[in-house]
Formats: structure tokens, C-alpha cells, sequence
């Protein structure tokens, strides 16, 4: 009796066993081969994330979370192919530098009396920090024919304030103008020759002793002089340095670390770039948020009798309610010291280089130093649109029509651009 | 004063050209195959920074015209598919497709859409002469010996073009692939390098024709190449 029932437990315990095994292990049993009839490759076309389903498919905003992918470039090995590796690969459009400089024009900003702070005298032709001048011709000329171009797009009634501005200026005025654009044009020279100079001011400690040995005694003086005066500019020059980039950081609210990313989340889709920002401006704004006040640090940027206010790439306008604020699209015409620090380098129909931001194209202008809004440029391609595009299909072809603007998307440089387009 | 250059001599080391005469005849005489290639290449930034960027892909080759490549990169997901008549670029995650009348051979198709800015995974070993550089390009080439890679020891094959050098590790055996290709492009700034592992080598895959139509799905809309339809001014063809 005893052992009946010992027996039927165990019959008991066994049958569980094979009921969890098969539960266990059925799924992957009964699951199909992988590589089997339809190969792994065979994916299914329509599946995955685009499903659609008969619902309103999503167009999302690709731009992965990249924040250098958009960058200009010096070169790039993104096509293989051994048969071609010696021929120039085609380029549908220009990787040429940009207009859009960011830091150097910035920093150059009209406020600024270090610009024209006297320097020791220093002849050109020995000085690492000699400010160059009429040997720039190719930047001039290069700077004259922007301006011909910025003219054009004044002609379609952008800058009028500034025209103003200009008719009022002295013969005085223009001069300091001048100063400023060379000290602007140098900036990037400047930062060169300073690390050239501070590798030089090591190599002259060592130098200077050699020399001295065979020069004497008045050279040693000249010498010593020279790495004094050297020595107390490096020092303005770094102070400087240190100076500007807290400005830089002040404005922008950011440490324009390309690679930190601890506030992925707000940054989705279109920005990439602005890292911990933690103002509406930057984070993802919808056109038409209202906020009580704009972030600290705005700039007023009055356009037609708007007094906007800038930051980072967003405008905002006072509340048609009367309180706070709105963020609004780029008003065409507005003038800032910086574009958004995040823009996308593009280029126009003749090859100008614009700064793309959300549906905004600033277009630096040399004369007054800054950057311009303008009307989006047709024959632009840019790989994104902000969100609230209308798609519209006019003649059979689809567009997207933002604002006043209609984009077409084609597909180019291996992806899916959206142009800016007459329609 | 201008001493014109004599056309370079061509020193590649027997060995080196017998290993990849082999492989491409094998490639060349398979009626079909399939293959993933790994891709990964590098940018330049203008700070001489370089940043390596990856693209993954199955390519699907039925001779004489078919073909299909699925790959996923930062840019998304494609599909390009070649059924012998039209060459269609698929976006699944936008819906939105580009659709073209095609030549009716794989290397012709592939001379349209590489100048239509589409990525092509290392596209000399879907050509009718997958070594035609060999012949054509190369001035110098080495063979390096057995070197281990993946668990096994492999030919490494040095080759030396105008602008670029190249690396390839090619498995001996009855049936000799490649499995890793470096082209070096020496004389771009920064010399940015283009790295192609392939894997899954099937040299006799079953393929159907439906593998290579497309239908487009609910809601597709057809794009264009702007290569084939720019005005300059973005507007209609």
C-alpha cells in the first residue's frame, strides 16, 4: 500500500517534470529553422518601423542622435570601391567651407574695445601676431563677392535697418568697421599663431641662449626685451582667450562638447548638439510655445517693429495675450552675432554656404558682421524639416509645405532631402 | 623644368595575383550569391578628428541581372532592388521609394545608381569583373603570409593603387573568399579608411524572382534621384 502510493507520486512527479520541460521548451522546438526556406536575408519590405497599417504613417525626423554627422568635413572614405579608389568620387554637392564660422565672428563682436587694443610694436615680418593685411587679397576679393551676393538678398528687402544704419555711418565709423572685419577674418589666424607662438617662445628659450653666446652683449638685451614683451602678451593674449570662451559659453549656455550627452532625451530627432540645455529654446521647441519669459541670456533682435528676443537658435515674440512669450519661426530679416550653434552647413544654388536651423536659413553678412534670416533659397537641400509641415501633392509629386515654403523631397547622396522649391 | 613621369611599372608578387585570380573566378562563375558585408568608414572632420561610422548590409546577386542590397546605416534603412528592368530605392522608415528604368546588366545598373549618390557595399564584387583593378589599377602587390583572423589563418594581400592602398584577407581552401578588405585612401586628408568584413558567403543561395520585386507599400510615395531631375531650382522635372 505504502509502496502503491510512493509509486504513484513518483508517476505523479515525472508527469509534471515532462509538462514543464515541454513548456520550457516547446517555444524553441516548435519554433521555425533560422536560414530555412526564406532566407535570412529576405526581409519583409514593408515591415518593421514604417509599418503603416492603413493608419497616418509617421515620417519620423531621422537624424539619428548624431551631432558631427552634418559637420563639415575634410575628407571622407564613405564609398568603397577598388575599381574607382583613384578617381575623385563624384559629389552631387559641394563638402566646400561653409560661410558660417561660428566662434571666430562671434567673438569679434561690436562691443568689444580689446579688438583694438594697442599692441607693442612688432614689425610684420618677424611677428607671429602680426595682423595681416594687404597681403589678403584673395580673402578680400573672396569678401567682396559675398557682399555683391548680400546685396542681392538685401534688394529682396531683408536688412533695411541696416541700410539705415549704413547711411548714417562717418568715414570714422567705416574705419572701425574695417578693423573690426579684419580682426573678425584674423581671429581664426590668430588662434593658429598663438600656439605656433607658444611653441616658438619654447624653442627661443633655448635659441636665445645660443645666440647669446655668440652675439653679446646687446643682442642678450634686445633678446631678453623681446621674450619680456613676448611673455606679457601671451599672457594678454591668453587672458583673452579665457575671456572669450566664457563669453562663448555664457551666450550659448553650453560647453560645445560634441560628445557629452547626458541629456539625450530632450535632444531627439533634429537636435543634436546642444548638450544639458535645459532652456525651451534648445530642447525640442514647438513653434508657438508660450513660456513666461525667454531664457536668461536672450538678445533682442527687433525685426519690423517686433521686439524679438534670440537665443540659441530661437526667436520668441511677445504673447499676442500680452504676457510672456512665444517662440515663433525665424522672422526673415532678423540679424544675430551667431546662428544656432547646432545649424547644418548647406549650400545654395551658387554654392553660398548657409547655416540651416529648423526651417531657418541665416546667411552670414561680412559688412555688418552678422547673421542674416533669409528667405529659404530654392534649389536648397537640407535632410530635415521641422515638425509641422503640411504634405501636399501637387501635380502628382508630393511636397511638404512649411510656412510659405514648399520642399520636395528627392532622393540624394543616399538619402532622402527635402529641396526648397518654386512652386 | 618638367620631366614627364613614365607610366608606373607594375610589381605585384605572383603569389598575390594567383590567390585573387582564384577568388574572382570563383565569385565570377557562381551563378548567384549572397553575402553580408560589414561596413565601416571614416570621416575627417575639419578639426582632423576622424569618426567611424558603420553600415551593415546583405547583398543578394543573381546573375546575369538581379540584385538586392538591404543595408542600415546612420542615414536608416534602404532597399535597392534590381529586377533587370527597373531599379528601385526603397526608404522603409520615411515610405517613400525612388523607381527608375534600368540598364539590363548588374554593372551598368551599378554605374547609374553610384553616380546617383546610392552606397553600394564594396561594388567590385558584384561586377561581371570583380578583379578588373587588379589588372587596370594596381602598381604594387605583396603577399603577406597566413595571418590569424577569426579563429583561423587566412592569406593578407597588400595592393597599391594611385591614390589608395589596399588590405585583403582571403580564406584558402577549396572555395577561396574574402573576408576582409581595407582601402586606405591615402591621398585624402587625414588618409580616411574604408573597412569591409564579409561574411555569410553563399556561393549557392536559392533565390526567387520575388526576392528582387518591389510593391509599394500602403501610402509610398515615389520620389526622384535629384541627380537625374535637377533644374537648380528644386521644381518639377
Amino acid at each position: 500500500m505504502i509502496v502503491q502510493i510512493s509509486h504513484r507520486k513518483s508517476v505523479k512527479v515525472l508527469l509534471y517534470t515532462i509538462f514543464a520541460t515541454l513548456l520550457i521548451t516547446g517555444p524553441i522546438l516548435l519554433s521555425p529553422l533560422p536560414g530555412g526556406d526564406g532566407a535570412v536575408w529576405a526581409r519583409d519590405l514593408g515591415g518593421g518601423r514604417a509599418a503603416g497599417g492603413g493608419e497616418k504613417r509617421a515620417r519620423p525626423q531621422r537624424q539619428s542622435a548624431s551631432k558631427i554627422d552634418r559637420k563639415p568635413r575634410a575628407s571622407s572614405a564613405d564609398r568603397g570601391s577598388m575599381r574607382r579608389a583613384s578617381a575623385e568620387r563624384p559629389r552631387t554637392r559641394p563638402q566646400a567651407k561653409p560661410k558660417a564660422k561660428l566662434k571666430a565672428q562671434q567673438r569679434a563682436s561690436a562691443d568689444r574695445p580689446k579688438a583694438q587694443r594697442p599692441k607693442p610694436d612688432r614689425s610684420a615680418g618677424n611677428q607671429p601676431f602680426a595682423r595681416k593685411e594687404a597681403s589678403r587679397s584673395p580673402q578680400k576679393m573672396a569678401s567682396a563677392d559675398r557682399q555683391v551676393k548680400r546685396e542681392g538678398l538685401k534688394s529682396k528687402g531683408s536688412g533695411q535697418q541696416q541700410n539705415t544704419a549704413r547711411q548714417r555711418s562717418t568715414e570714422r565709423d567705416k574705419q572701425v568697421k574695417e578693423g573690426r572685419k579684419q580682426y573678425a577674418e584674423n581671429q581664426e589666424d590668430i588662434r593658429k599663431e598663438r600656439k605656433e607662438a607658444m611653441e616658438e617662445l619654447q624653442q627661443n628659450k633655448f635659441d636665445h641662449r645660443d645666440d647669446a653666446r655668440e652675439d653679446r652683449q646687446d643682442h642678450m638685451d634686445d633678446a631678453r626685451k623681446d621674450r619680456q614683451d613676448f611673455q606679457e602678451d601671451m599672457a594678454d593674449e591668453r587672458r583673452d582667450l579665457y575671456e572669450d570662451i566664457y563669453d562663448d559659453r555664457r551666450y550659448w549656455g553650453n560647453d560645445n562638447d560634441y560628445w557629452d550627452d547626458d541629456d539625450d532625451d530632450d535632444n531627439n530627432g533634429w537636435l543634436w548638439g546642444i548638450a544639458g540645455a535645459a532652456v525651451g529654446g534648445l530642447a525640442g521647441y514647438a513653434i508657438g510655445a508660450a513660456v513666461n519669459e525667454p531664457p536668461e541670456g536672450t538678445v533682442a533682435v527687433p525685426v519690423g517693429g517686433v521686439p524679438y528676443q534670440y537665443y540659441g537658435g530661437a526667436f520668441y515674440e511677445p504673447a499676442p495675450s500680452g504676457a510672456g512669450y512665444v517662440t515663433t519661426p525665424a522672422p526673415v530679416g532678423a540679424q544675430v552675432e551667431a546662428p544656432p550653434i547646432d545649424c547644418t552647413v548647406v549650400f545654395g544654388p551658387e554654392d553660398e554656404g548657409y547655416c540651416y536651423f529648423q526651417g531657418a536659413f541665416f546667411i552670414y553678412d561680412d559688412s555688418a558682421n552678422q547673421y542674416v534670416v533669409v528667405e529659404p533659397p530654392a534649389g536648397t537641400s537640407v535632410t530635415y524639416l521641422p515638425p509641422g509641415y503640411e504634405e501636399v501633392s501637387i501635380e502628382g509629386s508630393k511636397y511638404m509645405k512649411l510656412g510659405g515654403t514648399y520642399y520636395r523631397p528627392y532622393y540624394e547622396d543616399d538619402e532622402v532631402v527635402y529641396v526648397v522649391s518654386e512652386v | 623644368m618638367l620631366i614627364a613621369e613614365p607610366a608606373p611599372a607594375r610589381v605585384v608578387d605572383p603569389a598575390a595575383d594567383r590567390i585573387m585570380e582564384r577568388v574572382c573566378e570563383q565569385l565570377k562563375s557562381a551563378p548567384a550569391f549572397t553575402v553580408r558585408a560589414d561596413i565601416s568608414y571614416d570621416d575627417v572632420l575639419k578639426s582632423g578628428l576622424k569618426v567611424q561610422y558603420h553600415r551593415s548590409n546583405e547583398v543578394v546577386l543573381d546573375r546575369p541581372n538581379h540584385l538586392r542590397i538591404d543595408s542600415e546605416s546612420d542615414k536608416g534603412r534602404r532597399t535597392l532592388l534590381y529586377d533587370g528592368q527597373t531599379v528601385t530605392v526603397f526608404d522603409p522608415d520615411l515610405n517613400m521609394y525612388v523607381r527608375t528604368p534600368a540598364p539590363d546588366t548588374i554593372d551598368a545598373t551599378l554605374d547609374k545608381v553610384v553616380d546617383y549618390g546610392v552606397a553600394v557595399p564594396l561594388e567590385d564584387l558584384m561586377r561581371i569583373e570583380p578583379c578588373a583593378w587588379l589588372n587596370e589599377e594596381v602598381t604594387e602587390g605583396y603577399y603577406g603570409g597566413w595571418h590569424y583572423m577569426d579563429g583561423r589563418y587566412v592569406h593578407h594581400l597588400l595592393f597599391r593603387v594611385a591614390a589608395a592602398d589596399f588590405q585583403l584577407w582571403v580564406e584558402g581552401g577549396e572555395v577561396p573568399v574574402m573576408r576582409k578588405v581595407i582601402i586606405e585612401y591615402r591621398e585624402r586628408e587625414g588618409a580616411p579608411r574604408y573597412e569591409a568584413l564579409l561574411s555569410d558567403w553563399n556561393l549557392r543561395p536559392s533565390v526567387k524572382e520575388s526576392d528582387f520585386a518591389f510593391t509599394p507599400p500602403a501610402g509610398a510615395d515615389r520620389i526622384e534621384f535629384r541627380a537625374a531631375y535637377d533644374t537648380g531650382k528644386g521644381d518639377r522635372p
